[in-house]
């Protein structure tokens, strides 16, 4: 559903140019769960925001649903964030000014949907993420796990093919965490929904189906997930420690 | 619900911002209409003599206003930018499209600055015809149409609301042009850090290029006029670039360099704000200069009143004669008899009166007006220059009570005491004197200076000017003169002096009325000048007829025949200039206005910037009162420095420009020079007063309620 193909993405610094992704290529299939872990630099958010379209790349492809993003003009690019694509920020990104039912809302009213189906699926969202007692409160008012929740159940209003997220529990307490990997995993087990996640976090990637590992702009190895968590976080640490010349743990 | 809908519950929501914006532009457009209402309006414009240098100055004034207002407009508009820069990301990501919320913004923008343009013209109009009333209620008004409305300013007011639109029109464009989605989302984060490499050369080079520049820009060409009489033009001002640069590199070095030094305590301290400025470096430089800038330009404008009000006061008062009139002989002015009838009326004792003769001849000089192209002074010598009044020394001594003795064949040039000689005036340049009457001429050389205050005309300058002969001479070249050149000069005192202003006003008055047409001049008007021009069918500048205000005692009209009365110079000294002082008074408050606003909003971009490392901090055990000292050490250096830079160098730069003019100061100056230092602590205390608008307003920002 998602192909990645040879993607090169450059930034340059006065005179000085940083190759940050070189020839980085991956798939993901619908329905997955999928993050991208590596050290600072590696080059994930750079990734996920040449996926978004949110920054320009100089060479590659991003196909989504056989469709060449790079190759749609700003109309088109606008419609597919709207309908194709669902995004999860790790400051949430929530509206200050609207309620989190409005904040939820946002993606349909930009859609320009009839209210009736609008309330109705949030409703649903906010049932299923249980921050239905929240629906009238502001951001402002509510705690970090649940603005990420909000943001999530913003992400979904417009069944997305795809869900990107950007470090979705990095600012966030291990309870509030759980609960929104929880969230992530209700989305693929009740709406089928495909994730993308970039974190630093190896205890949320272990929920995942699969890990990307990056370093220095490359794919550095995939891990599949076969079978019991556990052994899957203990998998994703050995190839973290590996990867950290000694130290296991998260890469911060 | 619709985007319209999630649009105007932002707003509502948002208030804070939108009041920002409105105010700031309102208040941008109140200062404008106000102030072209004001100048434009048919008061001022019977005051500003036409193609006069006042009319000049004053324009260019309004051309800084314009300009400061337009500047912290831009700034309001920048930051409230910067507030919608999130939502506008946010939706952007969510896939609304471009066009739609450009469209948007620009309605929001047009809408909002077209509702503050009419407000602010409304309030303008209000304000300026309240200045008018001022006038009214003070009755130095001039002329019968007092009204501080003109249809001139209220275009100006609109055409500056219509500037301002299209400015920020050109801002939200680009502002939404940006491509890449994450630096709008970014935007309240954005970080500008110094990309140089700052050393310690930095703030010796930036302090030598200053005291250079200022020294340069100020002394050189006045020390290449006095020494060489070559004048470089406009070239020396180039030196005030390097002035600028210099500061920009002091504040550079104040933001990118810190050492531990003696005092690493301190620099441990105030690593992490000292760290955050940095961060935000070159924004911040930027904004401090022009900070300093603008304080400067208010400053310069502050400063003008007192200079000019105590300048006056203190010639004022040396004067030893309290009435002091001037006419030809032929005109059918006020006599002896008619200002003894008038000061009875008033119950004023008239004390020591007396009449002297002055006659009018034509007079050699040295025309300085203009440059070669190597920028050395042209010197014409003209044996027919201008007219020059005379009188014998006999005269002189009897009405002055001096003992003055002229040699035959001298002059003496009468001066105020403390004119000197500079490079476009000399006190020599006379040599020949010609009766146009009878063709009579002589030859004279310079025989030196006197000095009686009330005698002087044209600061004693010889052009123009008034000079005593020995009295065979004076006696040999009267003959044959007609009465208009013949010139009488009345002295004399009032014994209670303070109760005399109006008799004075009565006589103002009547001497006015009787002013002959051939009196109504200006007092650059010369008869010879102008009979040369037009012989050589050029126009002659300074024909311009004097429409004379009996009533209106204190507005300058630059006539030739002004009377001299103390009473009314120490009465009217205030209202002479007020019309002055309120304009620079205006453009000081707009550019302290600017200098309000740029700070603000400055340390509502610091706060919104360090708001992420101010969270890191807080988790990392940092509470409140940590977070307000970092607030405090970054919001005080945007506040201090360039109130403190702007104020030393317009001070000092101050003094160079009163010490240069004659190589010392006077007692006046000193006075001035005080005034304008507790000008200083006014302008210090505002900005004092705006960094605690400031800080309560970042730290509700930055700390969680």
């Amino acid at each position: 559903m998602l192909k990645v193909e040879h993607l090169y993405k450059n930034y340059k610094s006065g005179d000085m140019t940083y190759k940050v992704l070189k020839d980085v290529s991956f798939q993901i299939e619908k329905g997955e769960f999928v993050a991208v872990m590596g050290p600072s630099g590696s080059g994930k958010t750079t990734l996920l925001n040449c996926i978004s379209c949110f920054i320009p790349y100089e060479k590659g492809k991003v196909m989504l649903s056989g469709m060449d993003l790079a190759s749609l003009d700003e109309e088109k690019i606008a419609r597919v964030r709207n309908e194709q694509l669902g995004f999860v920020f790790q400051d949430f990104m929530l509206l200050d000014g609207l309620t989190v039912f409005e904040n939820v809302c946002v993606p349909k009213v930009i859609k320009g949907e009839g209210y009736k189906a609008m309330e109705k699926k949030a409703k649903n969202l906010l049932a299923l993420f249980e921050i239905q007692d929240i629906a009238n409160k502001f951001p402002a008012e509510i705690s970090g796990g649940q603005k990420q929740r909000t943001a999530v159940a913003r992400a979904l209003m417009n069944n997305p093919l795809l869900i990107l997220a950007d470090e979705p529990t990095g600012n966030l307490d291990s309870r509030a965490s759980e609960a929104v990997i929880g969230a992530f995993l209700a989305a693929q087990q009740h709406l089928n929904a495909t994730t993308f996640m970039v974190t630093h976090d190896s205890f949320s990637a272990s929920y995942c189906n699969r890990v990307i590992v990056m370093k220095d702009g490359t794919v550095y190895k995939e891990l599949v997930r076969r079978g019991d968590r556990r052994e899957f976080l203990e998998e994703l640490l050995g190839v973290l420690k590996i990867l950290n010349g000694g130290e296991g743990n998260d890469i911060k | 619900m619709t985007l319209n809908n999630l649009f105007s519950k932002l707003r509502k929501r948002n208030k804070g911002n939108y009041r920002q914006f409105i105010f700031c532009i309102t208040f941008a457009v109140i200062l404008i209409a106000s102030f072209s209402e004001v100048i434009f309006s048919p008061l001022i414009q019977s005051v500003l003599p036409v193609g006069g240098d006042s009319k000049k100055q004053v324009y260019m004034i309004f051309a800084m206003a314009v300009v400061g207002c337009l500047l912290f407009s831009i700034y309001a508009a920048g930051l409230f930018l910067r507030y919608k820069s999130r939502e506008t990301g946010v939706f952007l990501a969510l896939g609304a499209k471009k066009g739609k919320l450009s469209r948007a913004l620009l309605t929001e923008i047009t809408l909002l600055t077209g509702i503050c343009t009419l407000a602010g013209l409304a309030a303008g109009t209000v304000l300026a015809l309240l200045i008018g009333q001022g006038f009214k209620a003070l009755a130095v008004s001039p002329v019968e149409n007092d009204s501080m409305m003109s249809l001139a300013g209220i275009g100006t007011g609109l055409l500056f609301g219509c500037i301002v639109l299209i400015c920020l029109m050109v801002m939200s464009v680009r502002f939404m042009k940006r491509s890449n989605l994450m630096d709008i989302i970014n935007e309240q984060r954005r970080s500008e850090p110094i990309k140089k490499m700052v050393t310690a050369r930095y703030a010796v080079i930036g302090s030598i290029l200053v005291v250079l520049g200022i020294l340069g820009g100020l002394l050189i060409p006045s020390i290449l006029a006095r020494v060489f009489e070559k004048n470089l033009g406009a070239m020396p001002n180039l030196f005030y670039v390097l002035a600028l640069i210099g500061l920009y590199m002091l504040l550079v070095y104040s933001i990118a360099v810190h050492k531990k030094g003696r005092n690493p305590q301190k620099y441990y301290k105030n690593m992490i704000s000292y760290g955050m400025m940095k961060f935000q470096g070159a924004s911040v430089v930027r904004n401090m200069l022009v900070i300093t800038l603008l304080i400067i330009a208010s400053l310069f404008a502050c400063f003008y009143g007192p200079t000019n009000y105590i300048n006056g006061k203190v010639d004022n008062e040396s004067n030893p004669v309290d009435f002091a009139l001037t006419y030809p002989e032929n005109a059918d002015e006020v006599k002896r008899a008619d200002i003894e009838e008038l000061a009875e009326q008033h119950n004023v004792d008239i004390r020591d009166y007396r009449e002297g003769q002055f006659i009018r001849l034509l007079a050699s000089g040295v025309e300085r007006e203009n440059y070669d192209s190597k920028g050395n002074l042209i010197e014409i010598y003209k044996k027919q220059l201008c007219y020059q009044e005379f009188i014998s020394q006999k005269e002189y001594n009897r009405i002055t009570g001096q003992k003055e003795r002229v040699e035959r064949g001298s002059y003496k040039l009468i001066k105020k005491p403390e004119t000197e000689e500079n490079l476009w005036y000399r006190f020599d340049d006379l040599d020949h004197v010609k009766n146009t009457a009878t063709g009579q001429s002589l030859d004279l050389k310079y025989g030196g200076t006197v000095s009686y205050q009330a005698l002087v005309q044209n600061d004693g300058f010889v052009v123009n000017g008034r000079c005593v002969l020995n009295d065979a001479d004076f006696s040999t070249m009267k003959k044959g003169l007609s009465r208009d050149q013949k010139i009488k000069q009345i002295l004399f005192n009032a014994g209670n002096a303070e109760k005399s202003y109006d008799f004075a006003k009565g006589l103002y008055r009547e001497y006015c009325l009787r002013a002959s047409e051939e009196m109504k001049v200006v007092s650059a008007y010369d008869d010879f000048q102008k009979k040369e021009a037009l012989a050589q069918g050029k126009e002659y500048g300074y024909d311009i007829q004097v429409e004379l205000l009996p009533d209106h005692s204190e507005v300058d009209l630059g006539w030739k025949y002004t009377p001299n009365f103390k009473i009314l110079n120490q009465k009217n000294a205030f209202f002479s200039f007020i019309l002055y002082y309120m304009l620079f008074i205006y453009v000081a408050v707009i550019c302290l206005a600017a200098v309000g606003i740029i700070s603000y909003t400055r340390s509502i971009n610091t706060g919104l910037s360090g708001k992420q490392v101010f969270d890191d901090l807080r988790k990392l055990g940092a509470n409140n009162r940590y977070i307000r000292r970092l607030i405090v050490s970054q919001l005080k250096k945007i506040f201090v420095l360039p109130t403190s830079l702007g104020a030393a160098l317009m001070l000092g730069y101050y003094i160079l420009l009163l010490w240069q003019n004659d190589g010392r100061l006077l007692y006046n100056e000193y006075l001035t020079l005080g005034v304008d230092l507790i000008l200083c602590a006014i302008i210090a205390l505002y900005q004092y007063l705006m960094y605690r608008l400031s800080l309560k307003r970042v730290m509700s920002l930055v700390i969680p309620k």
